[in-house]
């Protein structure tokens, strides 16, 4: 599993925390395309955390935008937390961190 | 890499015609600004021609081009700017810099990838030197706007610039970029390395939905703008091990932005320039074009409004811009409306003033040529449908006819054309041989709006650069005899457009010499053009001039003196159905008129019988038509008539044409159509007016060539052929009988 389901999560009140795993590059990118796809049906509210994030390229950028975008045509809510390094500087590099809720 | 060099292959044609038109066009305000130096909206206007070129140029990776454009550019900045003065020597310079411009852009299309000729190269390196000076010179402080000056250092690096270096790159990954093993990001990592990545901004207008995305394939954009000294090829290679799967378009750096205004006003027009060459080399649609601009008009907004808001994911799908912006609270209404309503301000007026397609002129003769036959025939359908005297019939048919004559209107006027751009290419013309011949003339034009038949205008620009020739070489005298002439050192030489009754009247007039009576005759004598005891009037001596191998210049020059020419000039004329004639007086100037019909193809006749045949006279050449009442003395020749206490000779068509009146229906001779040609009246007898007719004029043949009084024919709706009356041959007929003669009616 590259991405897991944090404890909090639950069908119920729709809220999913998830947290990603090392790597967000292309050769994760499928998997994890299919684990948030999944996810994206089940809850409302997700919180992804990324402080594990060791490597991220356009692939893992582009997740991310699309599932941002899924959430707005649904009416649901996604914020991102604790980006790590590598993160931080992509998003910078893309000028693209405003493009996301971002919670502490 | 094949993809890339084919794009640059369908656009090389493409920059070629822009490349020419700037061209065209700063040459002519150059010589403009010589006359209005002050005149900061030519200052503009050439800037922006030549960072146009410079822009193109740039996109197609002519770096001899760029590179020296971009200095001139500067220079031409500086102007703008009004750091530096116009004077006689950067005039100069600035024209020669065009005429390098022009040859390098030559060059690069003419032979793609092939260096420089040395002269081309040496000239250039000359040129740049000069130039550079005017760079180098002391430079006002621009601390209080530091963006004023667009200051973009290529290969050329010229210093002494100020302002930002913003190349703005465009990038769209190809879908397989990813799986194979390439990262854009690295790019990025590598390209802020050549530079400073000053905006980033990222386009997911591509990314489909969570759920229907391929993960390994790349939908993201990229538009960048960088500042860097680098020149385009290093920033080029950053992307080359992607060029194959990517778009990439990079631009050198937008002229300046003075305010968040100018920048919504300025930005768009350049990028209008860039996007039609995209247009036109296929690499983008309209519909593409448009939303590039549109994207850059919303750019522009967020870039300016705030410097803490970012361009929204959303911002270049497909929901209204204003409500995206709005909807994302990322700026107020009133300046997205504004930019948005530029946008298409913007570009509407370029649509009206830009959108034009090239077409081939075989193409368009062709159509001529059909709506010809379309016009006989739709005179044989309505003629037809006369005969059955239906009135539906009629009526539809009148219809037809009514938008036959707009097509044929239309159709023609496709190939008017101005004639100010032929004459404004004459200034030049005038301003370098003036300088050779050491002589001060002032080439003043007016009627440059006038339009005439793009064939007629093709046709008499050889013949007006031997009259003007001419006039500047033996037509005007040197300062120092001017003056002690008593006349202005400086001398005037006119062009001079306009139209009159269906004719268009070029003049060409210089306040010289003149031509000398004395001299033209001997010279006649001389060359046995006439005979000694022959007696001319003033008119008939100077048309001798445009007798074959007649000069009456002493000296042979460069320019013209070998006595070749007059004549020639004359024929080409001839060969338009227009006519040159020749005033002058000694010591004061000569003046050469030149008239030209509007068009070769149709023309609005008006019919008339004589006798039993049909004529038609062009309508734009009657003036008028009046009942022939003094017919009294019919057989008298050398007739007149009071038309309203003018003279007006006439002329009996039926003796003219020799036509036998069947006298039965008709009174021979009844109605008198009053024509007008180079101002002077003149009455035609005929016996019956038949009224308008569409009239497309057929060429005789050549046995018929040397048949006065006729310049054409014409198919009638019947099928019949009428003849076209060559009003100018008649009148000047008349009048040159009248005055000499008295027998006003013979042709021979």
């Amino acid at each position: 599993m590259a991405i897991k389901k944090r404890r909090g999560s639950s069908v119920k009140n729709g809220k999913c925390k998830l947290a990603v795993d090392a790597d967000m590059s292309i050769y994760s990118a499928s998997q994890n395309h299919q684990e948030l796809s999944d996810c994206f049906d089940q809850y409302d509210q997700f919180e992804i955390d990324l402080s594990a994030v060791e490597e991220i390229d356009c692939s893992g950028i582009q997740l991310l935008l699309a599932f941002r975008e899924g959430t707005l045509k649904a009416s649901k809510q996604v914020t991102l937390t604790k980006p790590s390094d590598p993160v931080s500087e992509v998003m910078e590099m893309l000028d693209i961190k405003d493009r996301f809720d971002w919670s502490e | 890499m094949s993809e890339e060099s084919d794009y640059m292959e369908e656009g090389r044609q493409a920059f070629a015609e822009e490349a020419t038109e700037l061209l065209e066009q700063s040459e002519s305000i150059l010589l403009r600004l010589e006359d209005e130096p002050d005149n900061d909206e030519l200052v503009n206007d050439l800037f922006r021609a030549v960072h146009t070129i410079k822009g193109s140029a740039g996109i197609f990776g002519f770096d001899d081009v760029v590179s020296f454009t971009h200095v001139a550019e500067s220079v031409m900045g500086r102007l703008r700017d009004k750091e530096l003065g116009l004077n006689d020597k950067l005039m100069s310079l600035l024209l020669d810099s065009r005429d390098q411009i022009n040859d390098l852009v030559r060059q690069v299309i003419d032979y793609p990838g092939e260096a420089l000729s040395d002269t081309l190269r040496e000239r250039g390196d000359g040129l740049l030197a000069q130039l550079n000076l005017y760079l180098n010179s002391e430079q006002p402080e621009q601390a209080d706007s530091p963006q004023a000056t667009e200051a973009e250092s290529e290969s050329a690096g010229e210093g002494a610039m100020v302002g930002s270096d913003c190349w703005h790159i465009s990038l769209r990954f190809g879908r397989q970029v990813l799986a194979n093993g390439m990262d854009p990001l690295s790019f990025f990592r590598y390209l802020s390395t050549v530079g400073d990545i000053s905006s980033m901004t990222t386009l997911a207008t591509e990314l489909p939905d969570l759920n229907s995305m391929n993960p390994e394939d790349c939908y993201l954009g990229f538009e960048i703008d960088l500042k860097t000294e680098a020149s385009k090829e290093v920033i080029a290679e950053v992307f080359e091990f992607v060029m194959d799967d990517c778009q990439l378009h990079i631009l050198p750096p937008r002229s300046k932005i003075a305010d968040y205004t100018a920048l919504i006003d300025t930005l768009p027009e350049e990028n209008m320039a860039i996007g039609e060459i995209l247009v036109a080399s296929g690499a983008l649609t309209h519909e593409e074009l448009r939303e590039a601009l549109q994207y850059q008009g919303e750019h522009t907004v967020i870039e300016t409004i705030s410097d803490d808001d970012h361009l929204p994911v959303e911002i270049v799908s497909k929901p209204p811009l204003g409500e995206v912006l709005v909807d994302k609270g990322m700026t107020d209404t009133r300046l997205v409306d504004a930019a948005v309503n530029k946008q298409i301000k913007v570009k509407k007026a370029k649509q009206a003033e830009q959108q034009s397609v090239r077409v081939n002129a075989d193409k368009l003769g062709d159509l001529i040529n059909l709506v010809g036959e379309l016009v006989i025939s739709s005179a044989h359908t309505e003629l037809k449908a006369r005969q059955t005297e239906q009135a539906e019939l009629l009526e539809t048919t009148e219809h037809l006819t009514r938008l036959v004559e707009e097509i044929r209107d239309a159709t023609l006027s496709l190939r008017m054309v101005q004639i100010g751009d032929t004459f404004n290419r004459f200034k030049r013309v005038v301003r370098d041989i003036s300088k050779d011949l050491s002589k001060k003339i002032d080439l003043k034009i007016s009627g440059g709006d006038t339009e005439l038949d793009k064939t007629v205008v093709e046709k008499i620009s050889d013949p007006l650069m031997h009259l003007i020739r001419n006039a500047l070489d033996h037509g005007v005298e040197k300062p120092n005899v001017r003056l002690a002439a008593g006349k202005l050192e400086t001398a005037t030489v006119r062009l001079d457009a306009y139209h009159d009754s269906g004719s268009i009247v070029i003049e060409i007039s210089d306040d010289g010499y003149g031509l000398d009576p004395d001299k033209l005759i001997a010279k006649a004598i001389e060359n046995e053009v006439i005979s000694e005891t022959q007696q001319l009037t003033p008119a008939e001596i100077n048309r001798l001039i445009f007798a074959p191998g007649f000069s009456t210049a002493e000296e042979v020059t460069s320019i013209s003196g070998r006595g070749v020419g007059m004549d020639v000039v004359n024929k080409n004329i001839d060969a338009l159905r227009g006519q040159i004639s020749v005033e002058s007086e000694l010591g004061v100037g000569t003046k050469f008129i030149i008239r030209l019909p509007l068009t070769l193809a149709i023309i609005d006749g008006f019919q008339v019988q004589v006798g039993k045949s049909s004529y038609v006279i062009p309508l734009d050449l009657v003036d008028e038509c009046i009942e022939h009442t003094n017919r009294d003395n019919q057989d008298v020749k050398g007739e007149y008539v009071n038309l309203r206490g003018e003279v007006m000779p006439y002329l009996h068509l039926a003796d003219v044409f020799s036509e036998q009146s069947d006298g039965e229906d008709v009174k021979p001779g009844n109605n008198i159509v009053v024509v007008q040609y180079a101002g002077q009246k003149t009455g035609l007898v005929v016996d019956e007016l038949l009224g308008e007719h569409q009239t497309v004029i057929k060429p005789l043949g050549q046995i018929f060539q040397n048949l006065k009084g006729i310049s054409g024919a014409t198919i009638l709706g019947s099928g019949e052929v009428a003849m076209i009356i060559d009003v100018p041959a008649l009148v000047g007929r008349v009048t040159r009988n009248g005055r000499d003669t008295g027998d006003a009616s013979q042709l021979h």
